[in-house]
C-alpha cells in the first residue's frame, strides 16, 4: 500500500503538490470519518441538540427571571455547589420581585414589607432600582454572612417565601469571585452565543417538520440504495444503521416496537423468515407455515459484532393472519424496516422537495470539515489572528491559542528579554552620562537585583 | 504548582470527558492531535461552528482516549465496537445531565490539554544569539529525548507530556543551555527588575 502510494505520487512528478494534497486530505478525511461513524452520527447529533436546548432554556430562563445569561449560569453553579436545587433559588427570585411591588406601592401593608426588607438590611432605593439577584446576593447574602440566620428566618420568609431556608446555603457564595473563576475557566457560555444556538434550534425545527412532511419521499430512494450496502459489511453499514435510527427518531420516536421487539430483534427475524420460505414455491408454503407455527424458528442476531442466538417463538406467527406466500413476504418487509412504511405513505413527487432533502442528507453525511490553512503572511502576528471563515457563531474565544506551556514560556521569556533591553538601555544612558555618585549606588544595586549569584 | 508536579507528572490524575477517561496527554497523542489539525491544539485563534466542535471533541477524544498503537489499529473490529458502545453511552450521559453543553465539554477537554503541560519551573535561555529553528518545538522535544536522554518511542508515544517535558529541560539545564527557575524566584526578579527600570528612567528624567 505504501509502495504504491510512492509510485503514484513519483511517477507524475507535474502532479506532486496535487498527489500529496489528495493523499493528505484522504488519510485525515478517511480517519476521521471513520471513528465518527463507528461513535455513530445519532451520538453526535444528541450532543448538538441536547447544547442548543440548554441555550434555550437559559435564554428562556434568563428572561423570565430579568437576569443575562451569563448571570444566570453563575446562580445555577452557585446553587450546584451548595447543594440548592436551581428551581428554588428561582422561585425565590420571583419572590423578590412580587414582594417589592407590594413594597413600593403606596398605602396598603408596604410600610409592613418595608420594615420586613429593613431588617434583612435592604433599603427602599435598593428595592427600586437593584435586581431581584443583585439583591439576594448583595444585602440579603451579606446580612446572612453577619447574623444567624435562624435570627432573621420570619423577615426571609416574608421576602423569600417558604424556599428561604432551602436557599440560604447558595446565598453564601460569593458570586463575584464565582463569576471571576468560571470565567477564567471559559465555563460560561455568552448570551450571544446562547442567542445564535437559538437561532439554529428554530431552523432545525423547521427542517425536522419539512423533512416529515413533505421531504420524506426521497428517502425512500436513497435509503433503498443504501439497503444494498447492508451486506457489504464495515463502515457503510454502521452508517446506514445510524441513518435509519435518525429517521426512526425524528419519524417515530426513539421506541418503537415492532410486535413488542426492538428493532434490530425484528430485522434479525426478518432475515429468519426469509431464510425459512427462501425457495418455497406457493405450493408447498402451507407445509413451511404450519411447521413455524408448531415450531417456530430459532437464529442468530449480531450484537455488538457477536453472534447471539434469538428465536422466534411460534406464538410470534400468530402475528400473520394472511395465508398465502405472497401475505407473508409482505409482512417480512414489515418486519424489516417498518418505519419506511410511514415515509412510503407520505410520498409526494416534486422534485424541488427531492432537491432539498438531498441537501438536507448531504448536511447529515456531510464529510468532516476540511481544515483551515494558516494566513502564513501573517505569521508573525498568527497567534492574534483570527483565521478566516463563514461559521455562524463565534465560539472560538475558548478555542484560542494553545501554545500551552512552551507558548507561555516564550512569551515571557520575550517580556523578559523586552524588560531587561529597556534597563540595559537606560543604564547604557547613565554610564555616559553619570549624574552624581548617587548613582554607583543604585548601579550596584540593579546588577545585585537582575543578575542574583 | 510545586516541585511535586516533577512527581506527579509521571502518574496524573485521570480526566473523565463524556463517560471517556483519558490518557495522559503524551507528545505521541499530542503529535496525533496536530496531525489532525485538532482546534485544541491549534496555535491560532480559530472560530468553529456547533457542528465543528462537537466533531472535533468527540475525535479528539478517541485520539487522548487510546494508546498511539491502538489508534494506528483504529479499523480493527475490537475498536469499532468500543466506540460504537462509547457513542450509544454518550447518548445515556446527555440524557442524564440536565444542562448538557458540548461546549463545556470543549472546556474540560482543554483543560486537560493545559493541566497536562504545566511545568513547575520557568525557563530562561541563557545564549540568545542563536536562530530559532523552524522545527516545531515537540519534534526538537522528541528528537533530544530520543537521542540524548535515551527514551524510546513507545516511552515517547505513550509518558505524559509533562513527564518529557521535565526531562527535556532538566536536559537542557545540565547542559547549560537553560537556567531554571521556580515560579515565586522569577516573580521576584521580575519585580526588582520592574523597580530598577522606573528608578532609571526617572533619574534620565531628571538628568534631561
Amino acid at each position: 500500500m505504501g509502495l504504491r502510494l510512492e509510485a503514484e505520487i513519483a511517477l507524475n512528478s507535474a502532479t506532486f503538490e496535487r498527489g500529496m494534497s489528495r493523499v493528505k486530505d484522504s488519510v485525515l478525511g478517511t480517519v476521521k470519518a471513520y471513528a465518527l461513524g463507528a461513535i455513530g452520527v445519532y451520538s453526535l447529533e444528541r450532543a448538538f441538540s441536547a447544547t442548543i436546548e440548554t441555550a434555550r432554556e437559559l435564554t428562556d430562563n434568563s428572561k423570565r427571571l430579568g437576569v443575562t445569561v451569563e448571570q444566570l449560569q453563575v446562580m445555577r453553579k452557585a446553587a450546584n455547589n451548595t447543594g440548592v436545587e436551581f428551581e428554588a433559588l428561582a422561585k425565590a427570585m420571583d419572590k423578590v420581585n412580587e414582594f417589592r411591588a407590594g413594597a413600593l406601592k403606596v398605602g396598603g401593608d408596604s410600610n409592613v414589607s418595608r420594615m420586613t426588607a429593613a431588617q434583612l438590611g435592604v433599603t427602599p432605593d435598593m428595592l427600586k432600582n437593584m435586581s431581584a439577584q443583585d439583591i439576594l446576593f448583595g444585602p440579603i447574602a451579606k446580612k446572612i454572612a453577619q447574623v444567624n440566620p435562624q435570627e432573621i428566618m420570619k423577615p426571609l420568609r416574608d421576602m423569600l417565601g417558604r424556599s428561604a431556608s432551602e436557599v440560604i446555603p447558595a446565598l453564601t457564595q460569593d458570586v463575584h469571585a464565582l463569576q471571576k473563576q468560571m470565567e477564567s475557566l471559559g465555563m460560561i457560555m455568552s448570551g450571544e452565543t446562547a442567542r445564535d444556538l437559538m437561532q439554529i434550534d428554530i431552523a432545525a425545527k423547521s427542517i425536522q417538520n419539512i423533512f416529515i412532511n413533505a421531504l420524506a419521499p426521497a428517502i425512500v430512494g436513497v435509503v433503498k440504495m443504501f439497503l444494498g450496502l447492508l451486506t457489504s459489511g464495515g463502515f457503510f453499514t454502521e452508517a446506514l444503521d445510524d441513518i435509519i435510527f435518525y429517521i426512526r427518531k425524528i419519524t417515530h420516536g426513539d421506541d418503537k416496537k415492532v410486535y413488542g421487539m426492538d428493532q434490530a430483534t425484528a430485522s434479525a427475524a426478518s432475515s429468519l423468515l426469509a431464510d425459512a420460505v427462501k425457495g418455497v414455491s406457493e405450493k408447498t408454503f402451507p407445509e413451511v407455515l404450519a411447521n413455524l407455527r408448531k415450531n417456530g424458528a430459532e437464529g442468530t442476531r449480531d450484537l455488538w459484532g457477536a453472534d447471539v442466538p434469538f428465536t422466534i417463538g411460534p406464538e410470534f406467527m400468530d402475528n400473520f393472519k394472511g395465508s398465502t406466500l405472497r401475505e407473508f413476504n409482505k409482512f417480512i418487509e414489515s418486519l424489516r424496516l417498518p418505519e419506511l412504511t410511514s415515509v412510503d405513505d407520505a410520498s409526494k413527487t416534486s422534485s424541488d422537495l427531492i432537491t432539498g432533502l438531498k441537501k438536507v442528507l448531504d448536511d447529515l453525511n456531510e464529510p468532516v470539515p476540511k481544515p483551515k490553512k494558516p494566513d502564513f503572511k501573517a505569521a508573525p502576528q498568527e497567534t492574534h489572528m483570527r483565521l478566516p471563515d463563514d461559521s455562524l457563531i463565534k465560539v472560538g474565544n475558548f478555542l484560542g491559542s494553545s501554545r500551552g506551556m512552551i507558548g507561555g514560556a516564550q512569551a515571557r521569556l520575550e517580556q523578559h528579554a523586552a524588560q531587561t533591553a529597556v534597563n540595559t538601555g537606560l543604564i547604557v544612558q547613565l554610564l555616559k552620562n553619570p549624574p552624581g555618585g548617587e548613582i554607583g549606588q543604585s548601579k550596584d544595586s540593579l546588577f545585585d537585583a537582575m543578575f542574583p549569584q | 504548582m510545586n516541585n511535586a508536579t516533577e512527581f506527579t507528572g509521571a502518574f496524573p490524575e485521570p480526566h473523565i470527558i463524556l463517560g471517556l477517561r483519558l490518557l495522559p496527554l503524551s507528545l505521541g497523542r499530542y503529535k496525533l492531535l496536530k496531525r489532525f489539525n485538532s482546534p485544541f491544539v491549534s496555535d491560532g485563534e480559530q472560530s468553529l461552528d456547533l457542528k465543528q466542535v462537537t466533531e472535533e471533541l468527540f475525535f479528539s477524544l478517541v485520539i487522548c482516549g487510546l494508546t498511539c498503537k491502538e489508534f494506528a489499529d483504529l479499523e480493527n473490529k475490537g475498536f469499532k465496537r468500543q466506540l460504537k458502545r462509547w457513542g450509544r453511552r454518550v447518548q445515556k450521559y446527555i440524557k442524564r445531565e440536565k444542562y448538557f453543553s458540548i461546549l463545556e465539554k470543549a472546556v474540560a477537554f482543554k483543560r486537560y490539554l493545559d493541566e497536562e503541560t504545566q511545568i513547575p519551573w520557568r525557563i530562561f535561555e541563557k545564549e540568545t544569539n542563536e536562530e530559532q529553528s523552524p522545527a516545531h518545538w515537540s519534534t526538537s522535544i522528541e528528537v533530544v529525548l530520543m537521542s540524548k536522554v535515551g527514551w524510546t518511542e513507545e516511552k515517547i508515544n505513550e509518558s505524559p507530556m509533562l513527564e518529557a517535558l521535565i526531562h527535556y529541560f532538566k536536559y537542557l539545564e545540565s547542559e547549560g543551555h537553560v537556567k531554571l527557575v521556580t515560579p515565586e524566584v522569577y516573580d521576584q526578579m521580575q519585580e526588582l527588575a520592574n523597580e530598577n527600570g522606573a528608578v532609571f528612567e526617572a533619574l534620565v528624567m531628571t538628568k534631561k
